[in-house]
């Protein structure tokens, strides 16, 4: 399982595939709607100190994510 | 008349294609949420004359914040023709909006726009086949050098009414994918300087590093634009030009009565004084172009460089964490510092955030905090001469006020603090053109919305002078005044007029001789104090009655209690 991570715990540099949300249907609307669905790639760009927000890039896109939301999101580590 | 809106992603450049279309003048920025607000346009096809409205970003037809709701509820008042602006270099997920679009079944243009940036991005997109998965026109456009839009214009006509049909979020998405293999080829291409320097500006240590030194040099740059053109340019012109005219003016009224009063002001010493001797002519004209404009210039110079550049959205990112103490998330950074050029703009920009408590905590922060450039200019000028440090006591006051209240609110208030969730748009070079046109249509907003207002002022506060009503409200607040403030029952009239210009409002103290310990006090009190009545209308429209008074309820006691502290601490300064 150690291949799974959340979002959250990627390093800066880390790629992998979405697996899942595991939040609500809102919160699942609203980052389909940024452009993350689950078999999606996405890198890790970095994340803030102190529990601040963690940045990703998908495609050509990036976007911030506060903790709270990156804690929700189920990678597979490529 | 017929209606044609434009409706797409945030920051795809709605707002730019729509003034490429109408010739309208609107803001264009490079961050998510720059429209708030839709705005109109007229565009003119063969004989046919249509109204075209430029309505803020959303992601989906489901929305979440006020900006989305605006954008969604335009859609059902049945325009003849939607054009959907698209970013083609993010085509993937903005054809998300796409499809629902289509979906509704209204006739539909399809604009790709950014067509310039597909190249250096290695991105390549076969327009014809687009055009024929969709069914609808698809037109390359970039709206920044207005390539394509003649394309678009010539192509409206071809968009129809198609059968509305329903179709699951899974469906869609599924569909996205297949348009996506079939139209678009990714080619592989390395980091541009550009992304080298986002990517520092989101990461935690270059990123602050990068903050602080962008935040430094912005003020930096604010105040010595700001300064050098009032030292250099304004007040010059107006004591070498603009005071032997008035000085003229005044012999020719006799040099005292009511017609004197109104138009010159009163003279100080037997001499005109620009700032002090609050005629229409005079003070009415010196406060708003001779110290507000120059910095007026200066602050929405560096803004909108930093606007068009996408520094905006970076800095939430930075700022997030610490504005979760304050009840917010990082995108509440943005009404702050539009509410730092005028606190009309901020109270609307908090459109941008999705909860009723986090519209509340932010609204009421930056009427209580976060004084306007007008306000600024005025309180640099006049506390300034007394020396830098006091200026740097009443901004220091509002900083940690900004940040203790926050923390209250938050605490206070039941409910949680939301999460971030924010699209960073690429860096881009600012176009000087496009720089210039937007700091000119800001300027104009203040010459006009500012200028009757301060000459109003001037002329209300020698009406209410004249009636003696002004020494009756001195009578009743003084106990507030003198005895928890220590200061002289005459700043009751700058009191008064705060709430119809604050600037005016801080120009009152002037001619009042106060200690410098009073005109700290005083400066702080009228930034904290009642938002003028521009900024108090918008406010009650976002906010409601209820929380509108609620806040004001909030201001009150700070009020009192920052003025009655300062008076208290300040005691060593004379």
């Amino acid at each position: 399982m150690e291949n799974f991570k959340a979002i959250s715990q990627m390093k800066p540099g880390e790629s992998g595939v979405v697996i899942e949300f595991l939040g609500g249907k809102g919160l699942k609307q609203r980052l389909e709607s940024l452009g993350l669905r689950v078999g999606k790639r996405v890198t890790k760009v970095s994340s803030q100190i102190w529990r601040g927000p963690q940045v990703i890039r998908i495609g050509n896109t990036q976007i911030a994510l506060g903790l709270g939301v990156a804690n929700k999101i189920l990678v597979k580590i490529e | 008349m017929k209606k044609i809106v434009l409706i797409g992603n945030p920051n795809v450049g709605k707002s730019a294609v729509f003034s490429r279309l109408t010739g309208a003048k609107v803001f264009v920025s490079n961050y998510p949420g720059t429209t708030v607000e839709f705005a109109q346009g007229y565009l003119t096809l063969g004989e046919e004359r249509f109204l075209v409205l430029d309505l803020p970003g959303t992601y989906t037809l489901e929305p979440l914040t006020k900006a989305e709701e605006v954008a969604c509820s335009m859609l059902k008042e049945e325009p003849c023709l939607v054009i959907n602006v698209v970013d083609a270099t993010n085509l993937e997920r903005n054809l998300n909006l796409t499809l629902q679009l289509l979906e509704k079944g209204v006739p539909l243009v399809v604009a790709l726009n950014m067509w310039d940036d597909t190249k250096h991005k290695g991105i390549e997109i076969d327009v014809k086949k687009l055009e024929r998965i969709l069914g609808v026109p698809v037109v390359p456009t970039c709206a920044l050098t207005g390539e394509g839009i003649k394309n678009l214009v010539g192509r409206l006509r071809e968009a129809e009414t198609r059968r509305p049909k329903t179709v699951s979020n899974k469906e869609r998405w599924e569909k996205i994918g297949k348009i996506i293999r079939e139209a678009q080829v990714l080619h592989h291409r390395h980091h541009t300087f550009w992304e080298v320097l986002s990517d520092l500006s989101v990461k935690p240590f270059s990123g602050i590093v990068i903050a602080s030194g962008v935040i430094y040099l912005s003020f930096k740059i604010i105040r010595f634009i700001g300064e050098g053109l009032i030292e250099k340019v304004f007040e010059p012109l107006f004591e070498n030009f603009w005071l032997p005219l008035m000085l003229d003016f005044s012999r020719f009224l006799g040099g005292g009565g009511f017609l004197h009063d109104i138009f010159i002001g009163r003279l100080i010493e037997g001499k005109i004084d620009l700032g002090a001797s609050f005629g229409l002519l005079t003070t009415g004209l010196f406060i708003p172009l001779g110290v507000v404009l120059p910095y007026i210039f200066s602050f929405y110079l560096v803004l909108g460089l930093l606007e068009d550049w996408g520094y905006l959205p970076r800095l939430a990112v930075l700022v997030d964490n610490i504005m979760h103490r304050l009840g917010l998330h990082g995108y509440a950074i943005v009404p702050m510092i539009l509410g730092l050029g005028c606190n009309v703009p901020g109270a609307l920009a908090t459109r941008l955030l999705v909860g009723r408590r986090e519209k509340f905590i932010a609204a009421t922060l930056m009427a209580i905090a976060v004084p306007c450039m007008a306000q600024i200019a005025m309180i640099v000028g006049l506390v300034g001469k007394r020396g830098e440090q006091y200026l740097g006591i009443v901004f220091l006051t509002l900083v940690c006020l900004w940040f203790i209240l926050g923390k209250l609110l938050n605490f206070f208030l039941r409910g949680e603090s939301p999460e971030l969730s924010l699209e960073i748009p690429p860096y881009r070079r600012p176009q000087p053109l496009a720089v210039i046109k937007k700091l000119w249509m800001r300027i104009q907003g203040f010459l006009l919305s500012a200028l009757p207002y301060v000459l109003i002022g001037v002329l209300l506060v020698n009406i209410l002078y004249a009636l003696k009503v002004i020494d009756f409200f001195a009578k009743v607040f003084s106990p507030i005044l003198k005895g928890l403030w220590g200061l002289p029952s005459g700043v009751i009239s700058a009191l008064l007029i705060g709430f119809l210009r604050k600037d005016v409002a801080v120009g009152m103290l002037a001619p009042l001789g106060l200690s410098t310990k009073q005109l700290i006090v005083s400066s702080t009190v009228l930034a904290i104090y009642f938002p003028c009545v521009a900024t108090f209308t918008v406010l009650i429209r976002e906010l409601g009655l209820k929380d509108m008074l609620k806040s004001l309820l909030i201001m009150l006691i700070t009020v009192v209690l920052v003025g009655s502290l300062l008076n208290f601490l300040l005691f060593p300064i004379k």
